[in-house]
């Protein structure tokens, strides 16, 4: 199990959201879910004008709008700081610490993937980005 | 010592084409290349340290960037395009055998204005910028909202993110600000990264060249900074400690002596 799988830290994962006054600003104009999978655990977050009103520790009946997929490894580097969100979640090859031949440069690999629905990820991207950061501060 | 106040902005028609650009100080010719999708305000707080080392300092807009209109109303696609159009400025002002510094994509057209016109400058300073730079997708269309309706904080959270981890928060606003006036034009910036590559281009560049790297920018593989500057007969890199994609903006008095130095060890400017 992951980290996310702790049920103490996903009540207080949401109520941070909702109390992000960034987060809550970026999402107004939002009618849908998000979930966010680590290995194979996953949190499903209902965001309605802002406000995360629903969660849920498995995929939901709703489903989601889009998700935010990645190993614990790389949602890890996130939550220590040691990778930016932008850099985990825009493609393209840039730690060639496992390619010293430069074999692959130019792959565009990404480390948390964002699958769904991208328009509305698009629209989601500066709340992904308080999101992001939101959990990194309760969970770090 | 002069200040940002003492910079002057001019405008010149370079092919015909409105060009704004920032000047300062008296000397040796040092021509300033901006990030994608920003301008020359990026240069504001090192152009007055570039004067103090000796160089009379020139910062322009890039086509369709703030100030300078595009060329035929179309964003470049190539940092080629771009290189060939600082080439025309620098023609155009008369300037000879100039110093080509740049970051990220001023890096590249750095580079790309060594591979092709090394014997007309006298040195380069390629901050953030790479012999071959595909460590980001092509963004294509993303200027339109139909497919990208975020573009712009994409965008502005690409530049963000990678400035120095140090950096203020006041610095933060200030850079975000300074990616607001090129949308657009970011697009084709980032196009042009994508798909830069003039490294077979580079063992025929015969001036020095000084590749510099901020440890905090992922943007720029530090494998890739070295590869570069191997491949450059006069090539060195110098990897700076808690700084990111912008140096310059970053850390303006250490870039500011750390390029007079370099051109003073090349005579290029007089010793101290």
């Amino acid at each position: 199990m992951s980290f996310l799988a702790d049920v103490s830290l996903q009540k207080k994962f949401v109520d941070a959201l909702n109390a992000n006054p960034a987060f809550t600003t970026q999402a107004q104009a939002f009618d849908g879910a998000v979930q966010l999978e680590i290995d194979s655990d996953c949190l499903w977050l209902k965001i309605y004008k802002g406000r995360v009103i629903d969660h849920e520790a498995s995929p939901s009946i709703f489903g989601y709008t889009f998700k935010l997929r990645g190993s614990e490894r790389a949602w890890r580097l996130l939550l220590s700081g040691e990778r930016q969100w932008a850099d985990l979640t825009y493609p393209g090859k840039r730690d060639f610490s496992d390619d010293p031949t430069l074999a692959r440069v130019g792959e565009m690999s990404v480390d948390i993937a964002t699958e769904g629905n991208l328009i509305e990820a698009g629209r989601l991207t500066e709340a992904m980005f308080e999101l992001a950061y939101t959990l990194r501060a309760v969970a770090a | 010592m002069s200040t940002p106040e003492d910079i002057r902005g001019h405008y010149v028609k370079v092919n015909g084409t409105r060009t704004f650009y920032d000047e300062i100080g008296a000397g040796q010719p040092l021509v300033c290349v901006h990030t994608a999708g920003a301008s020359s305000l990026e240069y504001q707080y090192i152009l007055p340290l570039y004067a103090a080392q000796g160089f009379h300092a020139y910062a322009l807009d890039l086509p369709g960037h703030s100030r300078s209109y595009p060329v035929n109303w179309q964003a470049h696609r190539s940092i080629h395009e771009h290189a060939e159009f600082v080439h025309a400025f620098i023609e155009t002002l008369g300037l000879k055998n100039p110093v080509i510094t740049g970051c990220s994509i001023g890096g590249d057209i750095t580079l790309d204005y060594a591979a092709h016109h090394w014997r007309e400058m006298a040195a380069g300073i390629a901050m953030e910028g790479l012999g071959r730079s595909p460590t980001f997708p092509s963004p294509a269309n993303m200027t339109h909202p139909s497919s990208t309706p975020g573009w712009q904080d994409m965008m502005e959270r690409a530049a963000l993110e990678s400035l120095g981890r140090g950096v203020s928060a006041a610095k933060r606003e200030e850079l975000r600000w300074q990616h607001r006036n090129a949308q657009v034009s970011a697009v084709g910036d980032l196009v042009a990264w994508a798909g830069h590559d003039v490294l077979a281009k580079l063992d025929a560049v015969e001036c020095p060249v000084l590749v510099v790297r901020g440890d905090d920018d992922f943007w720029v593989p530090r494998e890739l900074a070295e590869e570069t500057a191997r491949a450059l007969p006069k090539g060195e890199v110098t990897h700076l400690p808690a700084v990111g994609h912008y140096p310059m903006f970053e850390e303006p008095l250490l870039i500011a002596g750390l390029t007079g130095d370099f051109c003073r060890r090349h005579g290029i400017l007089a010793a101290w």
